[in-house]
């Protein structure tokens, strides 16, 4: 919880992952049309935001930034989950 | 040797890669106010050593002990909250954040304002302040890691060759850092190839070869070390750089 706190007292950082994590949702739903699956059921919503989550925090650490924010205390987890907000709203509304 | 208690300690680490075994029980402590060195050719494991101590590989076996206890699983996240630092072979900076992003975000988090303005000035950046580290030079960017560690002020820092990829004129700003950061207590834990730059700056010396660590004292120590001499430092051998360790005998006293 402190780790995540620590993000977001960081706008930058949070903001660029807010933005990756929407980028990753909407590949991610491009490529769930291609093989027919429009309108994801709750487990498929489930997987799409875990798929999410992980490429998020991958991302960041073949960038290297996970390096830069654990010296800050900022754990892999955080990362992950800072990708989420934006999906996992427009996973609930769509 | 030093009768302080080490902060970190790692301890019989094995790591093998594939059918390599990098590292065969091989052990390196930081102690606070000195600086430590990692030195060995390419591919020792130097660099793998620190890497498992601050959890970014897992090892094959051995263990960490970090401010007396022992850590099953090392997390940077959790070691930096407890006042550990980690600077990676190439810099601790993102592409994401300008230089006076970086620095801000570590006096913000680490109540360090009046350190940012002090580190700055030492460490010679104002010029590049605004530039994102795709634009800054080897040099700048060891410097702007430095930076991050003198606002964070840790009590455990580990800089993986801190003087690789940077210039002739930058490298004393560099060693002034890291002895500055002695100055105030930290435990430096530092690796790398540049003899003279490392020597010049270390307390003491562990040699990696073999997958394994050998403790070599104090760097006049080191380079009387016959075997060391042989297969590493090559033919210059002992006497340029006790001639360069400010005349400091391997017992310490003064030649």
């Amino acid at each position: 919880m402190t780790g995540l706190l620590r993000l977001l007292r960081l706008p930058s950082v949070r903001n660029a992952l807010l933005l990756r994590g929407f980028l990753v949702w909407v590949g991610i739903r491009v490529a769930a049309l291609r093989v027919r699956i429009a309108d994801p059921n709750f487990l498929q919503s489930a997987w799409i935001l875990g798929a999410v989550a992980l490429i998020v925090f991958l991302d960041a650490r073949r960038r290297e930034e996970d390096v830069f924010l654990a010296n800050l205390g900022v754990p892999g987890g955080a990362i992950a989950i800072a990708g989420l907000p934006i999906p996992l709203l427009l996973e609930t509304v769509l | 040797m030093t009768a302080s208690r080490p902060i970190l300690e790692a301890d019989g680490l094995g790591k093998s890669f594939g059918r390599e075994a990098v590292l065969k029980s091989a052990s390196f402590t930081a102690t606070l106010g000195r600086i430590t060195t990692l030195m060995g050719r390419n591919g020792a494991g130097k660099t793998t050593m620190l890497r498992i101590a601050v959890g970014r590989l897992r090892p094959d076996y051995g263990r960490v002990v970090y401010r007396g206890a022992y850590v099953p699983r090392p997390s940077l996240a959790k070691m930096a909250r407890a006042g550990l630092m980690y600077i990676a072979q190439r810099s601790a900076l993102t592409p994401l954040l300008s230089l006076r992003a970086h620095l801000e975000a570590f006096a913000r988090v680490y109540d360090g304002q009046e350190r940012l303005a002090e580190a700055v000035e030492e460490l010679r950046l104002a010029e590049c302040m605004d530039r994102r580290p795709g634009a800054l030079s080897g040099g700048e960017k060891q410097r702007g890691s430095l930076a991050l560690a003198a606002i964070r002020c840790p009590e455990c820092l580990l800089m993986d060759e801190p003087f690789a990829g940077v210039a002739p004129l930058d490298r004393p700003t560099i060693a002034r850092g890291l002895q500055r950061l002695k100055e105030r207590g930290t435990a430096v834990v530092i690796t790398g190839h540049d003899v003279d730059d490392l020597f010049a700056v270390s307390d003491e010396v562990i040699w990696v070869t073999a997958g394994t660590t050998h403790w070599l004292g104090h760097p006049g120590q080191a380079a009387l070390h016959d075997q060391f001499r042989r297969e590493y430092l090559g033919p210059r051998g002992a006497g340029g750089y006790l001639r360069r360790d400010h005349g400091r005998r391997s017992d310490g006293g003064s030649i």
